[in-house]
């Protein structure tokens, strides 16, 4: 406390100092007057990554300065948000994120952080997923597979990107209500994971549309309202009797305790990305789309999938 | 003495493992889940092998006291401890300087000051290095990589 | 012919030639910088892609990629420190061979086997890039597993004069890697409350204390050394013909190891690199020299870490999936630029793909001339007297590692696994085997448990797999060979009195 104190007086006093003259010109000007930090918490080169930076460019054009992407990983993103958590709220620290560090990562186990350590700005992005199945798989539909698995418990096996990951608790979410027991091989990301997928080590994987289609890999089922632009001919799971939704999504975020103009402004920006064209031809060129919510929809949103999963991950018995 | 260096290893390893085992890991029922899910079964088969790797060092140390000594590996001669206390604690000193004042008054004390300790003392010549590499340092990663390194104020 | 007209003259235009130079020159720099490595080379490099056409973005890219792989062996060789974690087994020959005198010729030795390493994987991939993706599809959890087996049963051949040593080093960095998440469960192991930990040791920090740190430790406190430090020669010098001769089959078997390991998803060119060596050290008539600066260990590594660059570039063109962290980037980049890496990618954008053959082929020749010009510029550095050297190193590895990741944890990393290999090196123990144990750990526990799922925790099912079964055949004979070496000794001095010779 009192190095954050002395910390911020000696800040002060020397951008006092060093400003000199300028000083009262510089407090005229309208944020932002530098630099902002854009933290990711995900390695370089990821889908999240790769948003992330598409976001930056954008959000940097909108507000009038540089976006430094600055890439946080490990421990499934925890360990960047956390440091996004405990950042200053000066409005020069965002952060773009996917949801399950956001809403399973705090049920799984103690993190320094939970989904109220943050301001929400807006939600930016969305893609459905897909149940695919190995490429000599003899399933067609979702049915075929439910029934097989109905009569053969334990014999099916699925992959996914890890522990935790939005697409492992949409399956099991999906076996929960179905009553189904199918093996969970967990996998370190969605790399090796496709790949085992497309080897026919595993069964059915859950991901994103593009994966499906990129590659060429059979499908039984869109977990989407409506079926998705790049797979026409396949079917959701709600036309196949199964009213079920999934997907990848995120937004941008920044730590708790932002002052209002700052977010205000940094809303306002985002809103301008998400609806700007070229933003949205890079997220397609990426296998997602832009589904833009307001600050206030995006936080109720995540209080909502928390609770949800909350529950699931304690039936499911996943808390550590 | 070679001889029993290695005795000496080999005793330390078999606590280390044990503590390690017994305080790292989650308390899951033991060996009772599948190798699959139990997340100490993998852990726990290193540190059995190490264990096993310390009591071979022992049983090999005992063994060759009576035999020759060309081939005992042992320990290297003539190192100096307490040169490397006080290198390790110059280290120690400029990467939490690095850390709390910056990179620039933290590199700009650290190299005359190592090289002062070290014996290396030409003033002009390690004033002449230190600021060249100082500011190349920081022109290669703020400039050409565009990563900004720690400067005061933060 | 027709597409490879086109490619040609995709290539000769002054943008895309100055791009291969360019990124080539800019992946040195990035990979020669300690810490800093291929991967954030290529995220530096990215924003500008996306205001560049397609094959300048892509010489760029791959000009950036292999560079830095290359790059890393300078420092390796120069300062003692892997510049990137894919040079990791430069280190141990490299750095001998510099400080004997010979910096000129240690380089040398590493820009002739990357050049060649780089070139002969790229014929493979242009011959025979869709065939090697469809083999590697075979490797699931269990035959990974039998692999990472494998290549963890080289450790033998590092461990230098004890082999109980050697593997009780390799057996810690197999340890050090499990701190943090569980794969499969994500349980928390050894984290001791601090929440850092839970993710774990990174590479690059365990890499620079373990070889940059603990070595200006030992030469600050290290055994004195008879004479001081000799002169060194700075400049660049290529191998005599002779010698490349003599290492020729060397260079080809160690580009074909990296090229396979490289073809197969999730294993990188660090393992790729470290296995090669320990394999040229089991198989070498100069075995014994290993480590003393002996040209067989710095052209095993480098021919095979470059050859991982095309050898990855297999599975991210012609399946989408990438091959290691750097590919994944670049696929990233290339999904950007509108070309989808996949199986269409080679029957629809045939153009495409022979340019970037091309470009590749450009690069590994770009990589040669700028490896020769720039190394002296380099090795000037060996010129500083000693202590200022030492405290260089140490600035430009605290500031390295923090780039990575702005994190002083890393940094605490750094000086823990800088004591750490101090004293390992005054115990006597062989650093090499930790590297090893920590890099194959992951995918050696993964599969293992992820094979376990899929058979219904029988281990036995694991043989039924005919790749994996001719791995743990191959496994046990190297395992054993030394025992075999170890007892035809003994037969051999059968006469003498002494009981026990071990080791």
């Amino acid at each position: 406390m009192i190095n954050t104190t002395f910390r911020f007086t000696a800040r002060t006093l020397i951008t006092g100092l060093v400003l000199g003259a300028t000083a009262a010109l510089v407090q005229a000007e309208t944020y932002p007057t530098r630099p902002v930090t854009m933290v990711i918490p995900f390695p370089a080169g990821g889908v999240t990554d790769t948003l992330g930076r598409a976001t930056a460019l954008q959000l940097g054009e909108v507000l009038g300065t540089n976006v430094v992407v600055t890439n946080k990983q490990g421990g499934a993103g925890t360990i960047g948000m956390a440091q996004i958590a405990k950042s200053r709220p000066d409005g020069y620290t965002v952060a773009v994120v996917p949801a399950a560090p956001l809403v399973n990562q705090p049920n799984l186990r103690r993190l320094p952080y939970d989904a109220d350590s943050f301001d929400y700005i807006c939600q930016l992005f969305s893609s459905p997923l897909v149940l695919a199945t190995k490429p000599d798989s003899p399933f067609k539909t979702l049915n075929e597979v439910v029934e097989y698995a109905r009569e053969n418990p334990g014999a099916l096996s699925y992959g996914s990107p890890g522990p935790g990951t939005l697409p492992h608790l949409a399956m099991e979410q999906l076996l929960d209500v179905l009553d189904l027991q199918l093996r969970h091989v967990p996998f370190t990301g969605d790399g090796p994971g496709v790949t085992a997928l497309m080897g026919g080590h595993v069964d059915l994987y859950m991901a994103t549309g593009t994966v499906v289609s990129d590659k060429e890999l059979p499908a039984v089922a869109a977990f989407a309202d409506s079926r998705i632009e790049r797979l026409p001919e396949l079917a959701t799971a709600t036309e196949q009797g199964y009213a079920l939704n999934a997907d990848l999504w995120g937004g941008l975020i920044a730590p708790k305790g932002l002052a209002d103009e700052h977010k205000a402004r940094l809303a306002e920006a985002c809103h301008t990305v998400a609806g700007s064209d070229a933003y949205r031809v890079q997220l397609k060129s990426l296998g997602t789309d832009v589904a833009y919510r307001d600050a206030e929809a995006f936080q109720a949103y995540v209080s909502k999938v928390s609770a949800a999963n909350a529950k699931l991950i304690d039936k499911l018995g996943l808390a550590q | 003495m070679k001889k029993l260096t290695d005795l000496w290893i080999g005793a330390g390893v078999l606590p280390i493992a044990a503590l390690l085992y017994v305080t790292g890991l989650p308390k899951t029922d033991a060996m009772e889940t599948s190798i699959a899910m139990n997340p100490a079964w993998y852990p726990w088969l290193l540190l059995v092998l190490a264990m096993l790797c310390g009591l071979g060092l022992m049983v090999s140390a005992l063994l060759r006291r009576a035999g020759p000594s060309e081939g005992a590996a042992g320990i290297t001669a003539g190192v100096r401890p307490g040169r490397m206390v006080a290198g390790l604690l110059a280290i120690c000193l400029y990467v939490a300087g690095f850390w709390f004042v910056g990179y620039w008054v933290a590199t700009l004390l650290f190299i005359p000051a190592l090289s002062w300790g070290l014996g290396h003392r030409k003033p002009a010549e390690v004033a002449l290095v230190t600021l060249i590499v100082t500011s190349l340092v920081w022109l290669v990663f703020t400039r050409l990589l565009l990563i900004p390194l720690r400067d005061w104020p933060f | 012919m027709d597409s490879l007209m086109t490619a040609l003259m995709m290539l000769a235009t002054p943008a895309a030639l100055m791009a291969v130079t360019g990124g080539t020159l800019f992946g040195i720099l990035v990979g020669a910088l300690p810490g800093l490595g291929s991967v954030l080379g290529i995220t530096v490099i990215l924003p500008f892609t996306y205001m560049l056409d397609q094959t300048t973005s892509i010489a760029l890219l791959l000009g950036t990629y292999c560079g830095s792989v290359y790059g890393g062996s300078i420092s390796a060789i120069l300062i003692n420190t892997p510049g990137t974690p894919q040079s990791a087994a430069t280190v141990l020959d490299g750095y001998p061979m510099a400080r004997s005198g010979r910096p000129a010729l240690a380089l040398g030795w590493a820009t002739v086997a990357s050049t060649f390493g780089g070139l002969l994987a790229c014929g493979v991939l242009i011959v025979a890039a869709p065939a090697l993706a469809r083999f590697g599809l075979r490797f699931g959890p269990i035959e990974y597993f039998a692999l990472g087996l494998f290549a963890l049963s080289c450790i033998v051949s590092v461990a230098r004069e004890s082999l109980l040593k050697g593997v009780l080093a390799g057996l810690f960095g197999l340890f050090l890697a499990t701190v943090g998440q569980d794969p499969v469960t994500g349980a928390m192991r050894f984290d001791y409350g601090f929440f850092e930990l839970s993710a774990g040791v990174s590479l690059v920090p365990l890499l620079v204390g373990l070889f940059a740190v603990s070595e200006v430790l030992w030469r600050i406190a290290g055994p004195a050394e008879p004479g001081g430090a000799s002169i060194m020669k700075a400049g660049f010098e290529l191998p005599s013909l002779a010698e490349l001769r003599l290492r020729f089959w060397l260079m080809v078997k160690s580009a074909l190891i990296g090229t396979g390991i490289g073809t197969l998803p999730g294993i990188g060119a660090t393992a790729a690199s470290l296995v090669s060596y320990a394999d040229a050290k089991r198989t070498s008539p100069r075995r014994d020299n290993f480590g003393r600066g002996e040209p067989d260990g710095i052209v095993a590594s480098e021919s095979a870490n470059n050859a991982v660059t095309a050898g990855a570039l297999v599975p991210t063109l012609s399946l989408g999936v990438p091959g290691d962290p750097v590919t994944a980037v670049m696929l990233g980049a290339l999904t950007i630029q509108n070309i989808t890496p996949g199986p269409r990618l080679f029957s629809e954008n045939g153009d495409l793909v022979t340019y970037l053959f091309l470009a590749l082929i450009a690069v590994n020749l770009a990589m040669f001339v700028l490896g020769a010009l720039l190394a002296p510029a380099f090795s000037r550095l060996l010129k500083l007297p000693e202590p200022l050297l030492m405290a260089s190193v140490v600035v430009l590895v605290t500031v390295g590692t923090y780039s990575v990741n702005s994190s002083a944890f890393d940094l605490g990393i750094v000086l823990v696994a800088g004591l750490v290999g101090f004293v390992l090196r005054w115990l006597a123990f062989p650093l090499a085997p930790v590297v090893i144990g920590f890099v194959l750990s992951p995918m050696i526990e993964g599969s293992l448990r992820q094979g376990m799922i899929l058979t219904g925790d029988n281990i036995w099912a694991f043989g039924a797999s005919p790749i994996a079964a001719v791995l743990f055949l191959l496994t046990g004979l190297f395992l054993l060979w030394p025992l075999y070496g170890w007892w035809r000794g003994r037969q051999r001095s059968g006469a003498s009195a002494h009981p026990v010779s071990g080791d």
